[in-house]
């Protein structure tokens, strides 16, 4: 089990990524938040430059104000906790973390146990 | 005459660019090495530039159906302009890319070239859907036409990036509605 990164205040459940280039293969490692409330998953909008991602789509975001805006989307290969997902669709955005959404989590067996603030991820 | 350029950042000592033109079959067929031209021009400073007019950097010319590559390699090391043209009255659609140090074409022209796809996707968008051989399949658009479509969005994404290399290509779902996904964290919000 995984400890809840303290950081923010209610802890939250927070891993070491590693972002890859799907094609040429670069790769950067940033902090990674799960987040459910996420359809997709989100990184900082740097790495795009830094790993030389290629646009391939576009896709429609609504936020939490419920405002929709278009964003460009990318394709990576995201490694957490020794698991590689591959050709995962992202967004990017000013921030300084990954933000792991159900695209890369729904192929996960994730335990949160919230009361001793760890987390588990497994099966993928 | 087709003419494109592009102006690159280097950060390595060589470059190789790949310049895709889309033809019709019967031109395509006729193309050989000698209907092009390089133009190279290095540019220490912004205010001294030379040009060498070449096509001995010239490492490959292939034909890929529709499409035709020849890759330059060059070992200039400072900020580089290339200028590709071929002398066809006939070209279509003109593009240049960079293999294996994409991202040396930069941010703006990279974007640029993107929205180009996106608006030549928009503009038949709705032929594609009157068209049961494109409907509610991913298509990829490139030099502003449908170069490739499937059902399954990586595979086609797989398939575009190994004929045409790692390129702003455009894929796209030929569907009627719109797709929205929800991101509920109050970290993203719209700007």
């Amino acid at each position: 089990m995984m400890p809840y990164a303290l950081i923010e205040d209610p802890p939250i459940p927070m891993m070491q990524g590693e972002i890859f280039n799907p094609v040429l293969n670069i790769s950067e490692k940033e902090q990674a938040k799960l987040d459910t409330g996420s359809a997709l998953t989100v990184i900082p909008e740097e790495l795009v430059s830094r790993l030389k991602l290629m646009p391939k789509g576009t896709t429609w975001v609504k936020d939490f104000r419920g405002n929709e805006q278009e964003h460009r989307t990318y394709v990576v290969h995201i490694m957490l906790d020794g698991e590689k997902f591959e050709w995962v669709e992202i967004i990017s955005r000013e921030r300084p973390n990954v933000l792991v959404g159900r695209n890369v989590l729904n192929n996960t067996k994730l335990i949160l146990d919230g009361k001793n603030l760890v987390f588990k991820m497994e099966d993928p | 005459m087709a003419r494109q350029h592009a102006v690159l950042e280097q950060t390595s000592k060589s470059i190789s660019l790949a310049v895709s033109v889309r033809r019709p079959n019967e031109i395509a067929s006729s193309m050989t090495e000698e209907l092009w031209n390089v133009v190279w021009t290095t540019s220490p400073t912004r205010s001294r530039s030379v040009s060498e007019t070449t096509n001995t950097g010239i490492s490959s010319f292939t034909d890929l159906r529709q499409t035709w590559t020849a890759t330059f390699t060059s070992t200039i090391t400072q900020q580089v302009e290339v200028a590709v043209f071929a002398d066809l009255q006939t070209s279509k659609t003109f593009s240049i890319f960079a293999i294996g140090t994409p991202r040396q074409l930069n941010d703006k022209m990279l974007v640029d070239s993107f929205e180009k796809e996106r608006g030549a996707f928009l503009q038949m968008r709705e032929n594609l859907l009157a068209d049961k051989n494109y409907k509610d399949k991913y298509v990829a658009i490139l030099n502003g036409s449908v170069v490739d479509s499937d059902e399954d969005e990586i595979k086609l994404l797989k398939r575009v990036y190994d004929k045409f290399g790692y390129v702003p290509v455009y894929v796209e779902k030929v569907e009627k509605k719109r797709r929205v996904v929800e991101i509920s964290t109050p970290e993203i919000r719209s700007k």
